[in-house]
């Protein structure tokens, strides 16, 4: 060290003779201002204090366990498709799991071809299979059809306190029927579903709510 | 899914309509949220409707005589006819047969306009019978059943657009998006009535 000191520190692309900056004064980096309060004072003792708390076995245990723990959360975590945000995550994951629970039955065997099952004439009716232009979209209509007739017969059979449930009843099967197969809801991503589950439980619940609470005061 | 996506991105270049999977996905959550706000402005028309139909038995019952059930049952009938015209429209589009989506759309339309038609004809006869929009239970009754009426006029218009691009050769089995997101809202209206059927006319 003594000895480099007393050579010229030379520049070693051109060769040239590197002076010292003229206002910098040797060792000025490693000198601390004086402090001017006794809270500067008190932070300065502070953070000598947090420098040799860091070097102590206790804390270097817990930096260990902390990067245990972050390395073991990242093998939890699925890799991210490059160029895939995960607003479309829950979609996509949607459709791959749709498509092998359609795998698993031994059907279509990609999003293209649960969509295809629509496209056949052919289609499997409660255990039969059956062919009429238009496929599981005209079952699904015949079913409307005689569902809202048994409906119109019922209604006009004397009240009884049965017949509101399952009057109810059967207008939720149709509903589903439309929703899960003309609106595709049974092939499409399940975010879908949710999206219309959870406002549909919120109005149902504040319906239920208003019926509950007496029209004017008790 | 990779099989959809190459054949999407395979799609020539000058067919600029045609969606891409990420398009095809945000359309329909878009329009999914979409009827998730119409599920809960139907939700308070139907609640309100309930909550008289609680306390106030009696008058309802007067005025489901008045009804009868067979007008409104035959117009059940239509628009669910209705939907199903719409997916084989969507049918046809899907099989590359833009002339077939026209005509079952037509029908879609048209069973739309009857429906709107037919319920004009029922609310001229309740409007004979004293019940009008200024009665306790006249106003439970028109609203929701009138704000379904315009969503199906609106869904009529809505129609007409499909099948004015549709006559164009838009859409295709690369490209039947927009009456994919056409048949979601004609669905739900339907859905709606499906309800409103049950809840007004037979409970």
């Amino acid at each position: 060290m003594a000895d480099e000191e007393k050579k010229p520190l030379t520049d070693k692309a051109t060769g040239d003779e590197v002076r010292p900056t003229p206002e910098y004064t040797e060792g000025e980096s490693e000198r601390l201002p004086e402090p001017e309060s006794d809270i500067e004072e008190a932070v300065d003792k502070a953070l000598e204090a947090s420098e040799k708390a860091a070097d102590t076995p206790v804390v270097k245990a817990w930096d260990d366990t902390v990067k245990a723990v972050q390395a073991a959360v990242e093998t939890l975590e699925p890799e991210h498709d490059e160029g895939i945000t995960d607003f479309r995550r829950p979609m996509l994951e949607g459709a791959a799991a749709a498509q092998a629970h359609q795998m698993h039955a031994g059907a279509a065997h990609d999003h293209n071809d649960l969509h295809a099952a629509f496209l056949s004439d052919t289609t499997t009716v409660l255990g039969r299979t059956v062919t009429v232009p238009g496929g599981i979209y005209t079952v699904v209509f015949g079913f409307l059809a005689v569902a809202t007739l048994v409906e119109v017969l019922i209604g006009s059979l004397p009240s009884g306190i049965l017949l509101i449930p399952l009057l109810l009843a059967i207008a939720v099967v149709k509903a589903g029927l439309v929703v899960a197969y003309y609106m595709h809801l049974r092939v499409d991503p399940r975010l879908f579903l949710y999206v219309l589950i959870v406002p549909l439980a919120m109005a149902l619940l504040a319906t239920l709510y208003l019926i509950a609470v007496p029209p004017t005061g008790y | 899914m990779s099989e959809m996506s190459l054949e999407r991105t395979a799609a020539p270049a000058d067919h600029h309509d045609v969606p891409t999977p990420a398009q095809i996905s945000n359309a329909k959550l878009a329009t999914w949220l979409y009827l998730a706000s119409e599920v809960i402005i139907f939700g308070t028309l139907i609640a309100v409707y309930l909550v008289f139909r609680t306390n106030y038995p009696e008058v309802v019952q007067h005025v489901q005589d008045e009804l009868g059930i067979l007008l409104v049952s035959f117009n059940t009938f239509m628009l669910l006819a209705s939907s199903w015209a719409m997916v084989m429209g969507l049918r046809e589009a899907q099989k590359d047969n833009p002339q077939g989506l026209v005509r079952w759309i037509g029908l879609t339309a048209l069973l739309g306009t009857a429906f709107v038609a037919l319920q004009g004809v029922e609310y001229t006869e309740l409007a004979h019978a004293g019940i009008s929009i200024d009665t306790e239970y006249g106003m439970r009754f028109y609203a929701p059943t009138a704000f379904h009426g315009v969503h199906v006029i609106v869904g009529v218009l809505w129609a007409l657009r499909i099948i004015a691009r549709g006559r164009q050769g838009i859409y295709n089995a690369r490209n039947y998006l927009a009456v994919e997101i056409f048949g979601l809202y004609w669905h739900f209206v339907d859905v709606v009535w499906i309800f409103l059927f049950t809840i007004i006319y037979l409970i």
